[in-house]
């Protein structure tokens, strides 16, 4: 019998790429990858990066297998070549798909997310980057043993 | 200089039991008497007491499991080996949370539940 081992924040960037990427539509000539990547970087970007897991703390002692997970969506387009409408219009789009909840509940690729609730939008300019930080908290859980 | 203390006294943790349909937070077991009867002597001091018709109460909070539905008043839920008769049951939820069940037993010590 082999083991199967998941990781929460593995599931949860690779749910949220799966999503973004079906409404790629949304975001034309734009990178869209996950916090963690070996991939090289060009802007304008949205890095899906599942920041931290924690057991939920309403299961106290025995979580079993369910999560509170901590989304940053960053969003950097460069002044240079994105005017200030266009970053603006990205940022958006991007909520709008995180508020599309059934959407992204059926794009999770490996157990459920119950959840999906933001939390804030940071936004920032700095060396003629726009950037915006889009705060998700998500709860979810890993599949059932098989 | 007192000895420093390099022994430990191990503890009862946590709860007792798990449960099928819930994810156990907690419980509370009471156990009582509802007979109690004191006989005093001639200077009113209680010289005999009589405790019967024992009742353990227990009070079981735990979080739906998906796809479960909890018990009705008047099933018989075991826990730690006592099976006791539900007689209060509260399914309660918030909309960013999971739900929770509360369930009230009694197990009666002339009533055999199994």
């Amino acid at each position: 019998m082999t083991t199967t081992y998941y990781g929460i924040r593995t599931i949860t960037e690779q749910s949220l790429l799966a999503w973004f990427t079906t409404n790629a539509t949304l975001f034309p000539n734009v990178q869209i990858v996950c916090g963690q990547t070996d991939q090289i970087r060009s802007l304008p970007i949205i890095i899906l990066h599942a920041e931290s897991a924690t057991a939920h703390p309403d299961l106290g002692g025995t979580p079993v297998g369910n999560f509170l997970v901590d989304v940053k969506i960053y969003v950097y387009s460069s002044a240079d070549d994105s005017t200030r409408e266009q970053h603006q219009a990205r940022v958006e789009a991007s909520q709008a798909i995180m508020q599309n909840f059934a959407g992204l509940q059926s794009s999770w690729t490996q157990g459920g997310l119950y959840f999906a609730q933001i939390v804030n939008d940071n936004e920032s300019v700095a060396d003629r980057r726009y950037g915006n930080v889009l705060h998700y908290s998500l709860v979810a859980v890993y599949p059932p043993a098989s | 200089m007192a000895t420093p203390q390099t022994y430990g006294t191990a503890l009862t943790w946590a709860l007792y039991d798990t449960n099928s349909f819930v994810i156990l937070q907690s419980d509370d077991i009471a156990v009582s008497d509802a007979i109690m009867v004191e006989v005093m002597n001639e200077s009113g001091v209680v010289s005999t007491l009589r405790m019967d018709d024992q009742r353990s109460e227990i009070t079981l909070t735990g979080v739906l499991k998906q796809g479960s539905t909890p018990p009705i008043p008047t099933s018989i839920l075991t826990y730690a080996g006592v099976s006791y008769i539900l007689q209060n049951v509260t399914d309660s939820g918030t909309n960013n949370g999971f739900r929770r069940v509360t369930m009230k037993g009694k197990k009666y010590q002339g009533i055999t539940t199994g």
